[in-house]
């Protein structure tokens, strides 16, 4: 088939076109990676700030609480009991419904401290409930004139993703819960002696996942701050809120 | 955070790849909208327009680089049927829209630019089926079993209208010369 003259209609596209297509393509690319990757932040997040509330719930927890023993020790001024498993293993934590404050409500309510220093990066964001629902600061309250709170910054860039979640127990008598092979240590906030430890609860196991935690009591309050920053940065932290 | 990571090194990996790939089909999808529409900028629209829909879902198709490209020119084909709808004729380029280097310079490049814009003529007076098959074949390159899998004809279909198509044109090409 003589086609020669229908071939000749074919030409090179320019090839500034084609670059730049491409390059738009790349940032397309880019955006859809910093899209996806801000989902999986998101999803941590998400599950990161169920279990920072489910610790809320069973530091108040009724069942929690009768299931300490006689086996409590002091750390840098803060009770623990260290324990094979979580009593919610074989019944159903009650949990009481959560209440949301902005964050001048709750100091307000409950005249509780904040940092006046973070690291560099970190803004607050939402603490969600289960049921998905949010907002500046968590309350979960007990019926027994105790309450738990808690709020959460983050700090992202295209490369890590850290959480800083401060929580507070209003009462006088909250006694931390963790695993058996759990080391507590005592540390010094600028002058007041706290306790450190490394871990959390997943599925009724506590498990070292690389989250610091360091808490303290200050004002008859119970302060706990958790992240994968450093100790020294939780110490350089929890220091400001003296 | 793993997962994260993970996501960058594997986006980061296939990044070269998904370049090869592009630099081989865009000049076949650009001719593929030369044939049917002419118009330069309009061809290069049309083309940003399909590989913009295609590449984002492109990963989905990774496992075969023969099965993408299919895939492609059948964005294409629904991109091209969009742009029509959306105006009723399609101008092919008149002599001042033919590209530089084949406006200036001189004069066998004048006799080509003629012969270039009889060309755009007779395309434009083809139906829009045997049109998008010229496009197919001679724009994108494929073959006669590729456009029939694209197009949902039979190969030896493909290959009929083709050859009338070609016949008729090489007529009304002969008749000028």
């Amino acid at each position: 088939m003589k086609d020669r003259f229908i071939r000749d209609y074919r030409r090179d596209p320019p090839p500034e076109a084609m670059a730049r297509l491409w390059q738009k393509l790349e940032r397309k690319d880019l955006i859809m990676e910093q899209t996806t990757t801000r989902t999986w932040r998101r999803l941590a997040m998400t599950t990161a700030t169920l279990i920072a509330v489910f610790t809320l719930s069973l530091a108040v927890s009724p069942q929690a609480r009768a299931f300490v023993g006689d086996l409590i020790q002091v750390i840098g001024g803060v009770s623990f009991e260290q324990v094979d498993a979580l009593p919610h293993n074989d019944s159903p934590l009650e949990t009481v419904p959560s209440l949301f404050m902005t964050v001048e409500e709750a100091q307000a309510t409950y005249g509780f401290a904040l940092p006046t220093y973070l690291p560099d990066g970190f803004t607050r964001i939402p603490v969600y409930a289960a049921d998905g629902s949010n907002g500046e600061v968590i309350i979960v309250p007990s019926a027994e004139e105790q309450a738990a709170i808690s709020l959460v910054w983050e700090r992202a860039d295209d490369m890590s993703y850290t959480m800083l979640h401060l929580s507070i127990y209003i009462g006088d008598d909250s006694i931390g819960l963790l695993g058996q092979e759990v080391e507590v240590d005592e540390v010094d906030i600028d002058g007041i002696p706290g306790a450190s430890y490394c871990g959390v609860w997943r599925d009724g196991q506590f498990i070292c996942d690389g989250i610091n935690h360091l808490e303290w009591i200050q004002e008859e309050m119970r302060y706990h701050l958790s992240s994968t920053l450093s100790l020294n940065e939780l110490i350089a932290v929890a220091a400001s809120m003296r | 955070m793993e997962q994260i990571q993970t996501l960058l090194k594997l986006t980061t990996s296939q990044t070269a790849h998904w370049e090869c790939v592009y630099r081989d089909l865009y000049p076949r999808v650009y001719n593929f909208f030369r044939y049917r529409f002419g118009d330069e900028q309009l061809v290069e629209d049309l083309t940003a327009e399909t590989f913009t829909r295609a590449w984002a879902d492109r990963h989905r198709h990774q496992q075969s680089r023969g099965q993408f490209a299919t895939w492609v020119y059948g964005i294409a084909r629904h991109v091209a049927t969009d742009h029509l709808r959306q105006q009723s004729d399609s101008p092919l380029p008149n002599a001042d829209q033919l590209p530089a280097d084949w406006q200036t310079g001189p004069e066998a490049t004048h006799e080509r630019q003629e012969d270039m814009q009889y060309l755009a003529d007779l395309l434009n007076t083809l139906p829009p089926r045997e049109r998008e098959l010229i496009a197919l074949k001679y724009g994108a390159g494929l073959n006669n079993r590729k456009i029939a899998a694209i197009t949902g004809l039979t190969p030896s279909n493909v290959g009929t209208i083709l050859h009338r198509t070609v016949k008729h044109l090489r007529t009304q090409w002969e008749l000028d010369i």
